[in-house]
């Protein structure tokens, strides 16, 4: 029970900062390609 | 500690970056009050995301998730204000296409109150959400103030008026669209900051494992996902944030600000996707922080910066600071400008023929005011935790009957006010900070035990119901339709008069 606490505890921590990485670049990748679309016009 | 001198560098050298960036980039792109208050239409998905996780995640995730975490019931508390700050963010994706729809001109949260439901209602929602905002304010700058103070002993005034006073330079400059960008900006720098620090403060104590056996050992309530007073706080604070943050014109303003339907619901969706780790990891500092017996009653409420002072060098100390401020100064100039712009707009609708000139003053004349305030209160190092629940059990008792004016006809202004004050008196009559000078009141001694969870489930069930029995049998015969005849753009020629060459020259 203890190791599946554990593992779970670990899943919640690295995953939520897997989770802050990814929205980062969600942020970084919408501004560069909103960049690139005004840039066409 | 970290040295005074240190820690003051590296607050003016943020605040001097980030007021760069607002100055420079909103350069020509203000020429009208609309543009200060509304910026509508302009903003596309991966900026409305920015904008959100910025203005909603202020310096409170540094002290209040944690202190969740160490004194309010571990785990589960934290799990509860991690996804119950995600919920507003969801809810505004529907209600946020509703309020475009209905008032596609609206620029505040009171226009729609004052049309939608008239003078009375409009007045209670006015008090209530210019306080929760105000209070908002001053929580972040004394927080700020507090954690400079703790982690570097600088002087409260001294932070509040440095962060203060240049917020208060871009915003007055360059108002929502200043905001906006300067929150772009600070997403992009807040995120990685977030999850390196994180990460590897973690690493740092040890690793996930580690940090588990410590806190099963400390204390096994604390990573217990049942332990009910866990559970009773997540569940009455994820109805707090729910009802505070409906009440929010920063968060209307962005609703308006978006480029579209689907930058508002990918903006909102990521953005609440976002805040969940982001509070997450915060709260597990304070499990950590009880875990490893680094707190006590007296410091629950900076278990982050305990933690941060007991296991870390100083320059992680620093990098902390720097993200501290950059947390406050994107939460403040979005209140400083939220609250400048209620006041605005209803100025636009008092006066008969207002003029632009006019109205950009008010706005940035009350961004001034605003500010002075709230620097004031951060310097003081108040304790604003009592504040900040009075504030949100008034706005949990009143976003039920406001916001279903958006939704039906038949429910009228004094069916909204009846049920907004009956559920604010039934939340009074169980809320812990009031009971003290409820006790002084004839038949007190009748009052059911105080309790949070009972104060604000209470207040938003009754009010709950009490809308839905005014909207079941009335019929107030409101035209949602014609919603938008009294609200005009301010940059609209019938507005201003056909002056807007005189702002042009500007």
């Amino acid at each position: 029970m203890s190791a599946v606490g554990a593992t779970a505890f670990a899943a919640l921590v690295w995953g939520s900062v897997l989770a802050v990485i990814v929205v980062f670049v969600y942020v970084a990748g919408s501004l560069l390609a909103a960049r690139d679309r005004t840039r066409k016009e | 500690m970290t040295s005074t001198g240190l820690a003051l560098g590296v607050t003016v050298l943020t605040v001097l970056a980030v007021t760069g960036v607002g100055l420079l980039a909103v350069r020509g792109r203000v020429r009208s009050v609309e543009d200060f208050i509304a910026a509508r239409d302009s903003v596309g998905r991966g900026t409305m995301t920015a904008t959100v996780v910025a203005s909603t995640t202020g310096a409170w995730i540094l002290f209040s998730p944690a202190e969740a975490g160490a004194a309010f019931g571990g785990l589960p508390a934290v799990l509860g204000y991690a996804l119950g700050s995600a919920v507003p963010l969801l809810c505004f994706i529907p209600v946020g296409r509703r309020i475009r729809a209905v008032m596609p001109a609206g620029h505040s949260l009171t226009e729609f109150a004052y049309a939608r439901f008239g003078p009375a209602m409009y007045g209670f929602v006015l008090v209530v959400s210019v306080f929760y905002m105000f209070v908002f304010l001053a929580a972040e700058m004394t927080g700020i103030a507090g954690a400079l103070s703790l982690v570097a002993d600088v002087p409260l005034w001294q932070t509040s008026a440095l962060v203060g006073g240049f917020v208060l330079v871009y915003t007055v400059y360059g108002g929502l669209v200043a905001s906006i960008v300067t929150d772009t900006v600070q997403t992009l720098v807040i995120l990685p900051l977030l999850a390196v620090g994180f990460g590897g403060a973690v690493a740092a104590l040890g690793g996930p494992a580690e940090l588990h056996a410590t806190a099963v050992a400390a204390d096994a309530t604390l990573l217990d996902p049942g332990f009910r007073p866990g559970l009773a706080f997540g569940v009455y604070v994820a109805v707090a944030i729910l009802g505070s943050n409906m009440l929010n014109q920063g968060m209307w303003q962005r609703v308006y600000a978006a480029d579209g339907d689907r930058a508002l619901r990918d903006g909102l969706a990521v953005a609440a996707a976002a805040v969940v780790p982001m509070v997450l990891l915060a709260g597990l500092f304070g499990v950590a922080a009880a875990g490893l017996g680094l707190t006590d009653s007296g410091t629950a409420s900076v278990a982050f910066f305990v933690v941060l002072e007991t296991a870390f060098p100083t320059w992680v100390t620093v990098v902390v600071v720097a993200l501290a401020v950059l947390l406050v100064m994107s939460s403040a100039d979005t209140m400083f400008n939220a609250i400048a712009s209620v006041v605005t707009a209803d100025l636009a609708r008092l006066l008969d023929r207002p003029d632009q000139r006019r109205l950009w003053t008010v706005g940035r004349g009350l961004t001034v005011v605003v500010a002075a305030g709230a620097v004031a209160v951060g310097a003081q190092g108040y304790s604003v935790l009592e504040l900040f629940l009075t504030a949100d059990l008034l706005a949990v008792a009143v976003f039920v009957p406001f916001l279903t004016g958006l939704y039906t006809s038949r429910l009228s202004g004094g069916g909204a006010l009846a049920a907004s004050v009956c559920g604010l008196a039934v939340g009074v009559a169980r809320f812990p900070p009031l009971r003290g000078p409820l006790t002084a009141l004839p038949g007190a001694s009748a009052l059911p035990a105080p309790s949070f969870l009972a104060s604000f489930i209470g207040a938003a069930a009754v009010a709950a119901v009490l809308t839905f029995v005014a909207t079941a049998v009335g019929d107030a015969g409101a035209d949602l339709e014609t919603l938008d005849r009294d609200v005009r753009r301010l940059d609209d020629p019938v507005a201003d008069g056909g002056e807007n060459e005189e702002m042009d020259r500007r």
